[in-house]
């Protein structure tokens, strides 16, 4: 190729990345700002359910703690139709011990003194602010739809950092205004540019660690990374994020009855009503502690007669997490899952969620957080604002170019690119057929976005 | 067009392929072997009457031989301070023994407790020995239903 077809090939490609840049701008603009602002908010859970649940969570201390089936009992005598589906100790001789609870079809966390076993308060999963914004953040709050939408936004992210990177490397220019530092003394059109296009290359890494970590607990992407490393013996073991727990050890036939009705039943013997009966929670709670769990763990119950035990405790460090399966009649340790025994991709993962979440180097990390949200929100809307300065009337005022199948090598890296994350792939397959067989052949469509 | 179809098929195959955690992964990981017991008691016990307690200790299907402290507790049903304290003798090949003789009717409680290095275990058998009378038929219902409240049984 001689320089001049060079540098028109080069000037179509950079349209077409462009053109794919304003695009996936336009469309995941309001998307990137709610992941923004509910992560931003999310970031401080710690300290803000501290004052919302400041009256359930400390307590005086006054001697020794009552064993934790004294804090049970109490919640049941206190709510005897309830079905018992966690425990957590408190952690501080000032923190109450936590008991959740299934009731009329409703979970709540009953918070309860330690050293007498009254009952603090009671508290509906569903009046949990932090909980309803996490549930904002990576789903919508409208379930699995919500999640994926999130997860398609999430991924189009990557390809807008990818493309935008294309865009602001500088080609010509040797000066670091434009390129390092934003021109404030030209006119509002550059500086409008410039806090884009330079906000955008500075953010760009964190940007991609917050999506690529983030999508490790989506339910799509997510699930079939944990999936694959788990199975490869590289990731998480199994049932910390996928996979199930192993059963307890005493066969169902050995385990004592279900409820039994004195009406029908003949007179019992040992082979019909004995059987082994399932450990009681101080034992649990004793075999833990032994353990040297991380002090904010939680117990949650078997669900099923044949289920076990399980201490699963994340704290902010992720070289502290721990997942205990404990048979619930026997009490042996059937599974014994801390950090140290994830394998290599495991520990990166576990420690990238932790840095996502702003839990992992403290407040540092919630403030570096904080910031890098804030400069999303000052990318999405200084994007927006030079789209609106420029938009012609009665069209999209998109960028011209070729079609990107003209540019085998950048349709190939997009095609890989869909591989890698399949819902974008599936996005783009949507997007060509649409346009093949709607946009272009209806005129006022094609005017609006050609 | 043909490589872009083929390609988009591909998009589509990796989207569509199978969310599952194969089972044995977890032998890729960390394991613990703990241990396991298997009890036994004769089918009827009667009051006065000497009967043998069975356990069998093995341990990644490999019979648990010798093990010291393989001890017995067993109590009544509501005498919880009540308790019969007994050693399990090693008969052989992971087998370990003893006799009981238990004077009253009633619901029962037997634990064992066995600890090696590596696992220890504290299972709880519900049992009846004779006939039970009809409080203690109750007893048991109201036990079947709220399996929490017997473990009220502190081992300090």
């Amino acid at each position: 190729m001689d320089n001049k077809s060079k540098q028109k090939s080069s000037a179509n490609i950079y349209q077409i990345v462009w053109r794919w840049h304003f695009y996936a701008g336009i469309i995941f603009a309001p998307f990137l700002l709610i992941l923004a602002i509910t992560g931003a908010i999310y970031l401080f859970k710690p300290q803000i359910e501290g004052v919302l649940y400041e009256d359930y969570y400390n307590v005086i201390e006054q001697g020794e703690k009552l064993a934790p089936s004294e804090h049970i009992e109490s919640v049941l005598d206190q709510f005897p139709e309830a079905q018992i589906t966690s425990y957590r100790p408190g952690e501080e001789r000032t923190r109450s011990a936590e008991v959740k609870i299934s009731l009329n079809g409703e979970s709540y966390t009953i918070f309860v003194n330690p050293y007498t076993a009254d009952i603090i308060g009671k508290l509906n999963e569903k009046d949990r602010f932090i909980d309803r914004v996490e549930e904002f953040h990576g789903e919508l709050m409208i379930g699995t739809v919500g999640d994926r939408i999130v997860e398609l936004a999430a991924c189009w992210t990557l390809l807008l950092v990818i493309t935008g990177l294309y865009i602001w490397f500088p080609k010509t220019k040797k000066s670091p205004f434009g390129v390092i530092f934003p021109r404030f003394k030209k006119n509002k059109r550059i500086l409008f540019r410039d806090l884009h296009a330079v906000s955008g290359a500075w953010l760009s890494l964190a940007i991609i660690f917050l999506v690529i970590t983030g999508l490790l607990w989506s339910g799509f992407w997510g699930t079939k990374v944990q999936n694959l490393t788990t199975n490869a013996g590289i990731g998480y073991p199994p049932s910390i994020w996928v996979g199930s727990a192993p059963e307890s050890t005493i066969q169902t036939k050995d385990i004592a009855d279900v409820p039994w009705s004195a009406q029908t039943m003949p007179v019992p013997s040992s082979d019909q009503y004995g059987g082994f009966v399932p450990i009681s929670i101080d034992d649990v709670v004793r075999i833990t502690n032994d353990e040297n769990i991380y002090p904010t763990y939680e117990v949650i119950y078997p669900s099923s007669p044949e289920g076990v035990f399980t201490i699963s405790v994340f704290p902010p460090k992720a070289k502290d997490e721990a997942t205990l399966h404990i048979d619930q009649y026997t009490g042996a340790i059937l599974a014994d899952y801390r950090y140290e025994n994830y394998k290599p991709l495991g520990k990166l993962m576990a420690w990238g969620i932790t840095v996502h979440k702003g839990l992992e180097y403290g407040v540092m990390n919630q403030i570096i957080g904080l910031i890098v949200c804030m400069g999303i929100v000052l990318l999405v809307i200084s994007g927006l604002i030079m789209w609106w300065k420029r938009k012609p009337n009665n069209r999209l005022g998109a960028p011209t170019g070729p079609s990107i199948i003209t540019k085998k090598r950048v349709t190939i890296l997009l095609l890989l690119f869909s591989f890698v994350f399949p819902l974008v792939g599936l996005s783009v397959i949507f997007v060509f057929v649409l346009d093949w067989l709607i946009l272009r052949r209806i005129p006022r469509l094609k005017q609006f976005f050609y | 067009m043909k490589k872009y179809a083929i390609l988009c098929c591909c998009i589509l195959l990796a989207a569509c392929s199978a969310n599952l955690v194969k089972e044995g992964s977890a032998e890729l990981y960390h394991t613990e072997y703990p241990l396991e017991l298997e009890l036994d008691l004769p089918t009827k016990i009667a009051p006065k009457q000497v009967f043998s307690v069975r356990v069998l200790l093995i341990r990644n299907e490999v019979p648990i031989n010798e093990l010291e402290g393989v001890q017995l507790k067993v109590w009544k049903n509501e005498q919880p301070n009540r308790i019969l304290e007994s050693n399990l003798a090693y008969e052989k090949e992971g087998w370990y023994q003893t006799d009981l003789t238990l004077t009253e009717d009633g619901i029962y409680f037997l634990q064992v407790l066995a600890s090696t290095d590596q696992s220890s275990i504290l299972p709880t058998k519900r049992f009846i020995v004779g006939e039970l009378s009809d409080e203690e038929l109750n007893q048991l219902k109201q036990l079947e239903e709220k399996p929490d409240q017997e473990s009220h049984h502190e081992h300090h």
